[in-house]
């Protein structure tokens, strides 16, 4: 009994030393514990220019694939497909709402996350720097503007704020989301005119190379078009905003268009993004593209547009019907030029060309000083110059097309001046769409022939604009529904704000 | 810091057995006799030692000389002191015993003396007949008479073994004695089955206040499978298994009881010989990607030796966080404790056939509209679907660029597929001694697939040793050894490699040219459409491939010290390491998956290292309470590093090197993980009907905040045998009990889950780059917690005859770490937190029935029914659904309220009598979006029946599912492109009755139109429908509205599992040949289904094994069904 006694107290002590042992343990590794879970592989934080460049790229490079090819290529009605992107050339409004999710979370998730982040970042603190800021808020804006265009109230003023803990942010009304774009334009033009550039993006800036006067002239041409975008919706408070545009230096030449710059490369993140999306080779050329270059001897005609086997100019129509399809022998007709879609194309967001055109309709409007001909003609040359004609190609153009020179009723001018715009935004198609629909041209008759066409959700008539994300609905509901009751119903025939012109 | 953590480890360990061997040694040497006044002669100085210190000596009367008489050197010595002098003196030998026995021999002399007694049986003290008794250690032995006597001639110091079956074995020293008379106590309870339960204790079911079921590992080794775990589906109540259809080497979806984790990991964890080891899963999702099986599948069936299922947390507690969804606790076989050697050859060949095609047309091929595409390749979209004009072989062009006849191919989808077949070839050796064992086994595995050029090479070396140093330490070692490579595991789902999608979508007119020109002049993959999602399936057999490749190491090492009869201290470490290598490639000129070529490679490490220490006492107190108690240590460290690269654009084709890919990308991967707990875990037993066991745990986590990282948490399990209780007569219930228990369990979560984290991106961008997550940290997170109970009954009626076995539980999980979906307007697509409450419960019944048993002919059937039911209490804030997994025609869900995975869909737009309205173009509509149906089963069920005639056994298992729902891709797509059975529905009579020219859309005149109707009722009249459409624009038409009525089957089955017949030859027929045994089976698995409400999709057709699978079925490759033989001989 006695040695078992022992064997006890030995069990004992040796107990209580496993637990000292144990707590001693556990106290002092509690700290190896805590260390432990620091990502070795990862940063807690960032200087802004990693995030900007991302952003920035993100903004000029993202989803060409579904808004720019899937959607605006069509409703712009210059290119078409005959794969299941046909869809939205019909004008579904697609058997799930997936591709709206898409779009829209790719947005916010990914270009205006990282570009919100580098505005708070610079705002204050650590990296404090007002023109670093000025440029990143002129850069979402560009996201937004182009957002709000495509779907009317999104959330802004509380939108991609995850990290202030804004987690169910509010949908903002078209015009309000518009006039702080345009405020806050303002603010960045003032910063940037007479910044130091040793405070801007040096070597990480991958649009203007951090020549801030560039920026600054862009911020003012980028207004320039927020202002024309919003003129037949509240026609008072553009006006007033283009005359003070005009105060400023524009975007003149090409080499002050506002975008990415690729190159010749196999690498996929150094050449221009289009080329991967033309994999795709069922695209092509609009019917009613085609034609309108035909018909008005445009020299742009030869290098955008490929010749059908036979030799001819020949676009495909947008809009028929599944059935109707096996009466036009696909390979018949005319595909995008490779230049399109070469790796070296830069892809513009705003180019000088544009800027040409919107002030020409502000003269026109007399809205602005000058002559609106020679605005008008300017913006053609420069689309040409762009394109790479040859300078008597050009003079021959635009001396001899009567098209190429304002004539007629201030509504055919006004005409002329939409339809070289929605001409000269190729590839842009996105700017495109949003143009057509701002000023009704070119004209896109409404389908009627349903043999031939699908009439879709909204009896033919072109789309408005795009349906709420489907994730949204799941999860930011209530706020979606104030949207909705503010804007008319989720459907893609509802106009927005500024879209009033017939 | 964290070298710091390993080294602890280490050191705890060292530390651990210092301690003890110390300990040992110490309380050996402790004891010193005192002998002033000791007699001399030899048995008075025995009664004087075994007066003063419990010592008792045994002899025989002749070995001591009366007159022999001792002095000692010294009045103080300990007692191996005194034995070494009085043996030196006497010329005797001592030898010590357990207990202060101490046998007095004389050397070179056996004292054989002859013991006789009576055993009786302890329930009913009647004689026992037939026990046996055997000398310890040796082959000597007898029999009980009838009238339970014995006689036996043993050495007088040897001990005798009383053993009979449904009995406690007894061990009686037989120290001199001549008679030895033994009651032997009934061992209640399904004869005193002893279960292998958490940290590897062994312990009698019966004293165990949860459920467990054990399996033994000679039956699931006949009917191999791949994956042990399947072996296991319909055996254990409540375990609910779904294999997926993935080529060979696939995962399984596992689930005990229920999900109970939201979106982590429901399967259970996985215990091999007392260690965890990852149990992780890899397969692919919505999009495609391919199933990389999981770790089950690395675990040999030939060495196991028993695997026990630990149901709901209460069993598991021991085990911390992970043991939560339950524990599948596997041990490997360790050899016996027997002198000789041991060799035991086992084959095992093994076919496999596809089970299930899917039902085609076989009247309409390439096309559109009843119209044949004017180009082929046709141009995409809808025109290279299956509508095209009746095959009756004409002469028509052809997507290789000449003509041939359009007629039926009814076998271009079955053609593909080739039988699989399996090879297992293992030997095993073993080998021991009283005290030491030795396993060692190889074990070699030749598959090859139903998809051609897929198959599997794995080989296992396993090497177990077992040794005990007297009654003072046992050591017991593993080391697994593992090697396996996959070659090109086809891919799964929306995936262009996936040959289920693309043979079950391409125009039944397809036949061998599809093989034989699968490239075009070019070299590029050529097949009939240019839409840029197809693929050619026998293009990409040979162009779109991968391997994997790993290997796997898993060590144990366990010492037991045995200090005294009541105390030991165990201490284990084990380590489960996994290297594993993957490789895809495909060749320039897919139309899927990049036209330019893509080489991707990737490595990575995974380690789990577990070292525990656990040190037991136990004692009774009084005569009818014991105790034992248990206190122990565990520390957990995980490891994964990996590194991957990819390439694409390849410059020379089909050379796949990194260095011949115009782009390439890198990355690297790192996470680690340790978990330190402290627990305690004890029983309480009283007499023998009432049991009380409890575990208190306390876990450490690096993964959570450093104010939250530490958790405490517990069980209670109660046992209560009431016939034993109360004495009930054994008549007609032999034995009865009542169990009950209690659990919460606490859980961490992944590494790097605390704070927000920023990236810098690898650019070739002349300018700097970075990221962060969209994944919103919080910076708050709380441990989860389940909490779980259950009550349960096991009856046992007819001394056995009828035994059943009924368990009820309840667990509920709370604060559940997840990614809580946020607006994407917010900028970040989730937030992790805790959120979500789900609830399970469930009911379990097993029913043993063996209505014969005779000498030569025995008859055992088994049920196993169970019931589970997950509902989504809360998920969070106002919430009000969770997508967990969707695709173009349903997602599963989980809602507050509702259970968990359920099925949303788009209805048909219906009345109020629920029939469907349908527009004026004789279309149906769109209508509600709501709940469709459940992934769950109502409920699961087996059956099994083994019959043995003398060496013939007879054995199958039917296994059942009642309702529950699969939404089914294929079924959708072959409807829309119009190549299963019914999308031939209305076609002869819509072509008959419209115009060719256009495409048959305008009818012909004067005729009555014809064509699909839908059954319906006219949303205008009121009246049934009766306007005919063009099939085409029917399918179409459901698809564009994605309403997902049509796809959501009920996967209510009853399936022939397994079958299984084997013949043991008769010893006597062996007898003199080198073989022990000779065993030779035939197995079938999967063989056919009684009932079947899919049809022609086997249920178990999922794509993933995660939390989900199952759900969704998108154009899996066929089920298998395998047919084999193991052949198998011991000597």
């Amino acid at each position: 009994m006695y040695k078992a006694k022992i064997f006890y107290k030995m069990f004992r002590r040796s107990l209580l030393f496993t637990v000292i042992l144990l707590t001693v343990g556990i106290s002092s590794c509690n700290e190896s514990l805590i260390d432990m879970n620091e990502n070795p592989l990862a940063l807690s934080e960032l200087p802004d220019e990693y995030l900007f460049t991302t952003g920035v790229r993100q903004i000029m490079r993202g989803d060409i694939g579904d808004y720019d090819l899937r959607f605006n290529s069509q409703y712009a009605h210059i290119y078409v497909t005959n794969s299941e992107m046909r869809a939205s050339d019909s004008y579904k409004d697609f058997h799930t709402q997936d591709i709206y999710r898409f779009m829209f979370e790719n947005n916010y998730i990914n270009s205006l996350r990282n570009i919100n982040e580098v505005v708070s970042l610079t705002a204050e603190g650590k990296y404090e720097n007002p023109v670093r800021n000025a440029i990143a808020r002129i850069t979402a804006s560009v996201e937004f503007a182009r957002m709000t265009d495509l779907w009317g109230d999104i959330p802004y003023f509380e939108g991609a704020k995850g990290l202030d803990n804004i987690l169910y942010p509010k949908y903002d009304r078209q015009e309000e989301i518009y006039k702080d774009i345009i405020s806050q334009l303002k603010n960045a033009i003032g910063v940037l005119e007479k910044a130091d550039p040793s405070m801007g993006y040096a070597g990480a800036d991958p649009v203007y190379d951090n020549n801030l006067g560039k920026w600054a002239k862009f911020a003012n041409s980028f207004r320039l078009r927020l202002a024309m975008r919003i003129r037949f919706a509240d026609p008072a408070y553009s006006a007033g905003i283009i005359t003070e545009c005009m105060a400023h230096p524009f975007i003149e030449w090409n080499n002050e268009n506002f975008g990415l710059k690729f190159q010749e490369s196999e690498n996929s993140e150094l050449y221009n993004p289009w080329y991967d999306i033309r994999k795709h080779q069922d695209w092509k050329m609009s019917d009613k593209f085609v034609e309108w270059l035909k018909a008005t001897n445009d020299p742009r005609l030869e290098i955008l547009v490929d010749t059908t086997k036979a030799g001819e100019y020949k676009g495909y129509l947008n809009g028929i019907n599944d059935q109707a399809t096996s009466q036009y022998q696909w390979t018949d007709f005319s595909a995008p030029k490779p230049i399109l879609y070469s790796k070296s194309q830069p892809r513009n967001m705003m180019t000088a060309s544009e800027v040409w055109f919107l002030r020409a309709e502000a003269a026109l409007f007399n809205l602005a000083p000058g002559n609106a001909n020679e605005l008008y003609q300017t913006g053609i040359r420069r689309n040409l110059e762009f394109w790479n004609v040859q300078p008597a190609k050009i003079d021959n153009y635009l001396n001899t097309q009567p098209e190429a020179a304002l004539n007629g009723t201030t509504e055919n001018k006004f005409r002329q001046i939409a339809t070289q715009m929605w001409i000269a935004f190729v590839p842009d198609f996105t700017e495109a769409y949003s143009n057509i629909r701002r000023t009704g041209y070119p004209v896109i008759p409404q389908r009627t022939d349903s043999e031939t066409f699908s009439l879709g959700v909204t009896n033919g008539i072109l789309p408005k604009r795009f349906k709420y994300s489907s994730s949204e609905y799941r999860t930011n509901k209530a706020n979606v529904d104030i949207a909705v009751e503010n804007q008319g119903p989720d459907l893609i025939d509802t106009p927005v704000w500024w879209d009033v012109r017939d | 810091m964290k070298q710091k953590l390993l080294r602890y480890n280490k050191i705890l360990i060292l530390l651990a057995f210092t301690l003890l061997s110390s300990l040992q040694l110490m309380a050996q040497q402790s004891e010193r006799l005192t002998l002033t006044g000791a007699p001399s002669d030899l048995p008075g100085l025995f009664s004087f030692i075994q007066e003063k210190y419990g010592y008792r000596f045994f002899y025989n009367n002749d070995v001591i000389k009366p007159d022999a008489k001792v002095t000692f050197t010294s009045d103080q010595m300990t007692i191996q002191e005194l034995i070494r002098e009085l043996s030196s003196k006497t010329g005797l030998s001592f030898r010590v015993m357990e207990n202060k026995q101490i046998v007095v021999e004389e050397p070179g002399k056996q004292n054989n003396i002859t013991v006789k007694g009576t055993v009786l049986s302890g329930t009913d003290n009647q004689p026992l007949p037939g026990v046996n008794i055997l000398s310890k250690g040796t082959t000597n032995g007898v029999m009980s008479n009838i009238d339970g006597t014995y006689e036996i001639k043993v050495p007088s110091n040897s001990t005798l073994v009383f053993s009979f079956i449904g009995f406690t074995q007894q061990e009686i020293s037989v120290s001199g004695k001549n008679i030895i008379d033994v009651t032997l106590d009934e061992n209640i309870q399904q004869m005193g089955e002893v279960v292998v339960t958490a940290l590897n204790i062994n312990r009698s079911k019966s004293s165990l206040g949860y459920s467990v079921t054990s399996i033994k590992g000679e039956s699931l080794n006949q009917a191999k499978e791949n994956n042990i775990i399947n072996t296991l589906s319909g055996k254990v109540a409540g375990l609910q298994i779904s294999k997926t259809a993935t080529g060979v080497d696939g995962s399984s979806r596992v689930v005990l009881r229920g999900i109970s984790s939201l979106l982590g990991d429901n399967r259970p964890l996985i215990v091999v010989d007392g260690i965890p080891v990852d149990g992780g899963h890899s397969g692919g999702d919505r999009w495609g990607g391919t199933d990389r099986g999981d770790a089950l599948s690395d675990i040999n069936p030939e060495d196991v030796e028993n695997i026990s299922v630990l149901k709901g947390a209460g069993a598991a507690a021991a085990y911390g966080s992970r043991g939560a969804n339950g524990v599948i606790l596997i041990t490997t076989k360790k050899g016996s404790l027997k002198k000789g050697l041991g060799v035991t050859l086992s084959t095992n060949y093994s076919l496999e056939t596809p089970m299930l095609f899917p039902e085609f047309q076989d009247k309409y091929g390439h096309g559109a509209f009843g119209t044949y595409p004017t180009t082929v390749p046709d141009g995409g979209f809808p025109w290279g679907w299956s509508y095209g004009p009746e095959m009756k072989g004409q002469v028509l062009p052809n997507f290789h660029g000449s003509t041939s006849p359009y007629s039926p191919q009814p076998d271009n989808y079955r053609n593909f597929f080739q039988t699989g077949h399996s090879l297992i070839n293992s030997v095993a050796v073993e080998g021991g001694s009283e005290s030491s064992s030795v396993r060692a086994s190889v074990t070699t595995q030749n598959s090859s697939g139903i998809v051609p050029t897929n198959d599997l090479k794995r080989q296992t070396i396993n090497l177990r040793g077992f040794t005990k140093t007297g009654d003072i330490l046992e050591l017991d070692g593993k080391v697994t050894y593992i090697h396996s490579k996959v070659d090109n595991r086809p891919g799964v789902a929306e995936g262009a490699t996936n040959p289920g999608y693309m043979l079950s979508i391409m125009p039944r007119n397809m036949n061998d040219d599809l093989h034989t020109y699968m490239e075009d002049k070019n070299g590029n993959e050529q097949l009939w459409t240019m839409d840029s999602y197809t693929a050619n399936p026998y293009w990409q057999l040979y162009n779109a491939l991968n391997n994997d490749e790993k290997h796997r190491l898993q060590g144990v090492f366990s010492a037991k010290v045995i200090i005294s009869p009541a105390i030991n201290v165990v201490v284990r470490s084990g380590m489960d390491y996994t290297n594993s290598s993957g490789h895809s490639q495909t060749s320039r000129g897919s139309r899927a998956n990049g036209l330019y070529g893509y080489v991707g490679n990737s490595l990575s490490n995974g380690m789990e290292w577990n070292s525990d220490l656990l040190a037991n006492y136990s004692r009774k107190a009084g005569k009818d309470l014991s105790l034992t108690f248990s206190l122990g240590g565990n520390f957990r460290y995980n490891n994964y590093k990996s590194i991957s690269q990819s390439g694409d654009n390849l410059r020379i084709n089909d050379f796949y090197a990194i260095s011949n890919c115009a782009n390439y990308y890198t990355s690297e991967g790192f996470s680690e993980k340790a978990v330190v707990s402290a627990f305690g875990l004890g029983q309480v037993s009283f007499k023998d009907y009432l049991y009380f066991d409890y575990t208190l745990r306390n876990d450490w986590s690096s993964t959570l905040p450093a104010e939250n990282n530490s958790y405490f948490y517990h069980s209670e399990n109660l046992s209560f045998l009431f016939t034993n209780a109360f004495n009930i007569p054994t008549g007609v219930l032999s034995s009865g009990k009542l169990r009950g228990s209690y659990a919460k369990v606490g859980n961490d979560t992944g590494p790097y889950n605390t704070q927000q984290y920023y990236y810098v991106n690898q650019t070739p961008l002349p300018y700097p780059m970075g990221s962060f997550s969209s994944v919103l940290a919080s910076l708050d997170l709380q441990p989860e917690i389940t909490s779980s109970w259950e009550v349960g009954t096991n009856l046992s009626f007819l001394s056995d005859l009828f035994t059943i076995d009924l368990t009820y539980y309840q667990n509920s999980s709370n604060n559940q770490i997840m990614d809580i979906p946020l607006p994407p307007s917010s900028g970040f697509s989730s937030q992790r937190t805790n959120a979500a409450h789900l609830k399970n419960k469930g009911l379990e019944v097993q029913l043993d029935v063996s209505p014969l048993k005779s000498q030569n002919f025995t008859w055992d059937l088994s049920l196993t029914w169970s019931k589970n039911k997950s509902t989504v209490e809360s998920l969070y804030g106002d919430m009000e659904s969770l997508i967990l997994e969707d695709s173009w025609i349903a997602t599963i869900q989980a809602r507050p309220g509702e259970e968990y995975g359920v099925i949303y869909a788009w209805d048909y737009k219906r009345d109020k009598y629920g029939r469907k309205l349908i527009d004026n173009s004789g279309y149906s509509q769109k209508g509600e979006y709501k709940k469709m149906g459940t992934m769950n089963p109502d409920w699961i069920g087996g059956f099994s029946n083994r019959l043995s005639y003398k060496n013939f056994n007879l054995s199958f298992l039917v296994d059942m599912r009642k309702g529950g729902n699969v939404s089914s891709m294929g079924k959708a797509y072959r409807g829309l492109f119009g190549t299963s059975k019914e999308s031939a529905v209305g076609r002869d009579e819509w072509y008959a009755t419209h115009d060719p020219q256009y495409n048959y859309a305008t009818p012909l005149p004067g005729v009555e139109e014809k064509g699909y109707v839908e059954e319906g009722i006219n949303e205008t009249t009121g009246k049934t429908n009766t306007i005919p459409v063009d099939p085409i624009l029917r399918w179409y038409n459901i698809w564009a509205k994605e309403i997902g009525t049509e796809w959501l089957l009920d996967a209510t089955n009853i399936r022939m599992r397994e079958l299984v017949l084997s013949y043991s030859f008769p010893k006597k027929m062996i007898s003199n040949t080198p073989f022990s045994d000779v065993q030779v089976s035939f197995a079938g698995r999967n063989l056919f289904f009684f009932y079947n409400a899919m049809k022609d999709i086997d249920p178990e057709s999922g794509y993933s094994s995660g939390n989900t699978g199952g759900g969704f079925e998108h154009n899996a490759i066929p089920s298998l069904r395998s047919y084999g033989f193991n052949f198998k001989v011991s000597f």
